[in-house]
């Protein structure tokens, strides 16, 4: 696949990432509203996130007395991170906007320096329960970190090829032809998920509605966060789930445009897979309870296997 | 149709792993009759590939008895002695997971070296039915619920059940017929040795 | 005739559901006799294969032999249940509980007479795990928490093993399929035996291994056979007798079978694999007989020691094979002679452990000295048919490898030690004078059938008759063994 750039490209890319970054929050406020709607709440509007977001960027920011020059500098560091991976998920067309720079190996280890950071950060505002997040949260990095480099090893040995754009590009001209295997995306999809729940703070992993300090992971991360600052920590956290879920529906069913006139069918086809998944997360956040920390391990286990496996069907070539 | 046996045939696989990281026993069962719906699925899947009429009697078959009959006089049978889940297991859910990988894995090296012929769905199907086979087994040895060691054996037995129908394209129907009834018997049989320990209440080493 | 040998026990089958028990024990004595006759008829004279019911089922001369063995010990077993049932009866057990006796019991004897005429090795299969399941509620006949825990681990332990043999079968059938196509041809052992030169070695050894390791889980072999004595020695008696007697026989058979398509196509070594499992069956069982304290565990043990040596025997080759299908006979009376006597002493004092029982012969004279002899016979004592077998077993060994042969008789010494140490510290007098039921609280059978038993066991030394002779050299000329 010729990734050389021109104008057209480089400004079609720059539109999509401007849409999906935009779009994050909508997909953020579409499962808490059906999450509300499940539990027969009235619920609130579909696009609340974003006043939340323009409210707090208002504000102004609080810092402890103990916060060195980390406090100040991480928030952006993490919102730049996985704006540069959302930067590189070819969502709807195939030229996207880092698309020279997605490598399979620099997607996962850029998502691993915004942990490093977001750690960072909750260890140096000096607060009790900052640490207790951030040593939480690596917990689970540590348990998922290896399932997501091994459901991109597969999708690398199955297409034979390393770069995020040219494996999706594969993927969906083999998959429009019929040749491509079924099981893999299914199964990887299975592991995508379970990690997509652990990584973004969903329910059965963690739950990011409540402040309860035995059990909060994200929250008590950012327990000590406010105004602007806030504003940002939540912004990257709807920008990753994003992340996720656009790497799921790119798996699952990818339609990419490569002209810009089928940018449209894409695009609608993007909102509604993103849509569905929305909708399925939310049903198991409705249907499950939080999980005691020391069984998250089961699960995620489970992804890990589940990824193993699919390892081994790319590997003998199905 | 190659495709869609090869997603039925790791579901199977699959499904087995969910089993050894679930401590509840009616999850199990319900994963236990997934996993031969899935079975039954793949075995359809064979009989249109290869148009052979026998399969089609034999996805009958395991429709009704491991999808339906089985199933039902499990619940039953969990219903008449009352138990949630697995206490007091020898291997933590991670490591049997984990565990249920590096089989997965073994069988993999295995079926490498073994099959060097090139059948229709061969080696990869012989990986899986392998790994489940081996998955069986360890639930049989790790569990000590006596539902998650009958659970195992049925897992062993539809690891058979798939070699048998993807290797062979189908046992002659006698056998798989006499078999899939012996199956049907032995359940039957185990659950009435688990309903007497529980009406008899003994302390046996068994938990029922 | 010989499509009787199937048809009576399922009629008995039948007929022990509507009859009651007491009046079934006199239908089952006719229908053993009648399956005895039967057998003798199609069994003596036996040229060639004879192949019936549409080619599922046929006769060789080494499933002749223990056909024979079977149709034989069944029909003492036949004349004790008669008595176990009006004596427990007696001793004050429901007749309600007697209820499926028969029928489970017709059931096993059933299963085990299809898997030993089978043709077809898918039908083999059903027969051994008809066996198991047959087997199951009998074993757990006295409903105590040993018997539920052994019940267990026998249907458990034997499902997974008979599980193995249908990998096997499976993996048989895919290669024999490539020369006679989907067809019930390609599973059938004659068929199989005839174009064993042109199958994928490969896939036979990967075969013959899964069977050897599944039906070896059934005949007791050593890393599988923690199951063997639970179950043994917590069936009824005459149940135990047939178990030990003849079921292990029956799966052993199994294996052979399987032996004879490796070595049709080719594969010499495959005897290694019985040599190899072989001892170490033996070296477990005589180790294990020393730490036991249930008299009918320890004779479980021996079982198992008898079938290592049988199994190793058929790996050496030569005589010993002769001598393996001699202990196959000899082995299934004598151990018919042990379980059935200590299930006189278990049916008189109620006390299963070794130490608690003492002064036997003043308490059942007849029946301690069955025991005695019994006992003493299995270790292969020259008044004891099983003498002779083990000799032509060990001049096999010896000719095979002198060293080897020294070490297996080490370890049947160590078991004759064994058993003979545990067995007479129960004729010790008694220190307390307890009040033990007599030994004429049994029915005449009870204690007489044992001791035909043994009669038949010595009399077989000195006399084999010439029909059953040219059987069992004919059963070892199929197995490639031959008297040198």
């Amino acid at each position: 696949m010729d990734i050389s750039l021109n104008y057209e490209k480089l400004l079609l890319g720059i539109l999509q990432f401007i849409i999906i970054i935009a779009l994050a929050p909508f997909f953020a406020g579409l499962i808490h509203k059906l999450k509300q709607n499940f539990r027969g709440q009235k619920g609130i509007n579909m696009f609340q996130f974003y006043f939340n977001f323009g409210k707090l960027l208002r504000k102004g920011v609080v810092l402890s007395d103990e916060a060195s020059y980390i406090s100040i500098i991480s928030p952006y560091i993490i919102l730049s991170v996985y704006l540069i991976v959302l930067g590189m998920m070819p969502a709807f067309y195939i030229y996207s906007l880092f698309s020279r720079l997605s490598d399979i190996i620099v997607i996962v280890y850029t998502l691993g320096a915004g942990v490093f950071f977001l750690t960072l950060y909750s260890l140096d505002q000096g607060s009790p329960f900052g640490g207790l997040g951030g040593e939480r949260e690596w917990f689970f990095t540590m348990l998922s970190e290896p399932s997501l480099i091994f459901i991109f090893i597969t999708l690398a040995i199955y297409s034979r090829k390393g770069m995020l754009v040219s494996i999706f590009d594969f993927i969906q001209k083999n998959a429009l032809g019929g040749h491509f295997s079924i099981a893999i995306p299914f199964i990887l999809l299975i592991s995508l998920f379970i990690l997509g729940l652990s990584e973004n703070a969903r329910i059965p992993i963690d739950n990011p509605e409540t402040h309860l300090e035995l059990t909060m992971i994200h929250e008590a991360i950012i327990l000590e966060a406010s105004g602007k600052y806030l504003g940002i920590f939540e912004y990257s956290s709807y920008i990753k789930l994003s992340i996720f879920l656009t790497l799921m529906s790119l798996i699952i069913f990818p339609y990419i445009a490569y002209t810009p006139i089928d940018i449209p069918l894409a695009l609608g086809l993007y909102i509604f897979k993103m849509a569905m998944f929305c909708f399925m997360i939310s049903i198991v956040e409705s249907l499950n309870p939080k999980m005691r920390l020391f069984r998250a391990p089961n699960l995620l286990s489970i992804a890990f296997i589940i990824s193993l496996i699919a390892m081994i069907l790319s590997i003998r070539g199905v | 149709m190659v495709r869609l046996a090869e997603l039925f045939s790791v579901l199977i696989l699959i499904s087995a792993v969910l089993n050894a990281g679930s401590p509840f026993i009616k999850f199990g069962i319900k994963l236990y009759s997934f996993q031969s719906l899935m079975l039954a699925l793949y075995t359809l899947m064979v009989a249109l590939y290869s148009n052979t009429s026998a399969l089609y009697l034999s996805f009958l078959f395991i429709i009704l008895f491991k999808v339906v009959i089985i199933p039902y006089f499990l619940f039953n049978t969990l219903k008449r002695v009352e138990i949630k889940r697995e206490i007091d297991l020898a291997l933590g859910i991670p490591e049997s997971v984990l565990f249920a990988g590096s089989l997965t894995l073994l069988s993999n090296i295995i079926a490498e070296r073994v099959i060097k012929t090139t059948v229709t769905f061969g080696s990869l199907i012989f990986t899986i039915s392998l790994a489940t086979f081996l998955i069986g087994a360890m639930l049989m040895i790790t569990r000590k619920t006596l539902f998650s060691q009958i659970i195992g054996f049925l897992t062993i037995d539809n690891a058979i059940f798939l070699a048998g129908n993807s290797f062979t394209h189908g046992m002659p129907l006698l056998v798989e017929f006499g078999v899939l009834f012996d199956l049907l018997a032995a359940v039957l049989i185990l659950s009435l040795i688990i309903i007497h320990i529980k009406k008899s209440s003994l302390k046996t080493g068994l938990r029922s | 005739m010989i499509e009787l040998v199937l048809a009576v026990p399922a009629l008995s089958l039948l007929i022990s559901l509507v009859t009651d028990v007491v009046y079934m024990s006199y239908v089952q004595l006719a229908a053993s006799i009648f399956v005895f006759i039967a057998v003798i008829q199609s069994v003596m004279g036996l040229k060639s294969d004879k192949i019936f019911l549409g080619g599922y089922f046929f006769l060789d001369h080494l499933n002749a032999v223990i056909l024979f063995t079977v149709s034989l010990l069944e029909l003492f077993i036949a004349f004790y249940s008669f008595g176990y049932i009006r004596t427990e009866i007696k001793h004050g057990l429901s007749k309600r509980k007697f209820k499926f006796y028969y029928f489970w019991k017709n059931l096993f004897v059933l299963s085990m007479m299809v898997s030993i005429l089978a043709n077809n090795l898918g039908i083999f299969w059903i027969g051994i795990e008809g066996t198991t399941l047959a087997t199951a509620l009998l074993v757990s006949f006295n409903r105590t928490k040993e018997a539920y825990e052994a019940t267990w681990k026998y249907v458990m332990m034997c499902s997974v093993g008979i599980a193995l043999g249908l990998f096997a079968i499976v993996i048989l059938y895919f290669t024999t399929s490539s020369a006679y196509g989907q067809s019930i041809k390609a599973l059938s052992f004659l068929e199989i035996v005839k174009i064993g030169g042109s199958l994928d070695r490969n896939f036979v050894l990967l075969s013959f291994i899964l069977a050897l390791t599944g039906f070896g889980t059934k005949v007791g072999l050593a890393p599988m056979h923690n199951w063997l004595p639970d179950a043994h020695s917590q069936a009824p008696s005459p149940i135990s007798a047939l178990l030990s007697g003849v079921l292990l026989n029956t799966a052993l058979l199994g294996i052979l079978r399987f032996y004879q398509i490796a070595v049709s196509s080719g594969i010499s070594y495959a005897r290694y694999f019985f040599i190899g499992f072989g001892f170490l069956t033996i070296v477990v069982s005589a180790v294990s007989i020393f730490s036991q304290k249930d008299y009918k565990r320890l004779f479980a043990y021996s079982s198992m020691e008898n079938m290592g040596l049988i199994t190793l025997g058929f790996g050496t080759g030569g005589v010993a094979v002769l001598g393996s299908i001699l202990q196959i006979l000899f082995h299934a009376l004598n151990k018919g002679a042990i379980f059935l006597s200590s299930g006189n002493v278990l049916a008189v004092t109620h006390e299963r452990k070794i130490k608690k029982l003492k002064n036997l012969s003043g308490i059942m004279p007849v029946t301690a000295f069955m025991l005695l002899l019994g006992t003493i016979g299995i270790t292969g004592t020259p008044p004891f048919s099983m003498f002779l077998s083990e000799l032509f077993i060990m001049i096999g060994l010896f000719s095979f490898n002198p060293v080897f042969a020294f070490v297996v008789l080490f370890f049947l010494v160590l078991v004759f030690a064994g058993l003979l140490s545990k067995i007479l510290s129960m004729y010790g007098n008694a220190q307390d004078e307890k009040k033990h039921a007599m030994e004429s609280s049994l029915h005449p059978f009870l204690i007489y059938i044992p001791a035909a038993l043994i009669l038949v066991s010595v009399a077989l030394l000195f006399y084999i008759p010439n029909p059953l002779l040219v059987l069992i050299k004919s059963a070892v000329a199929e197995l490639g063994g031959g008297i040198a």
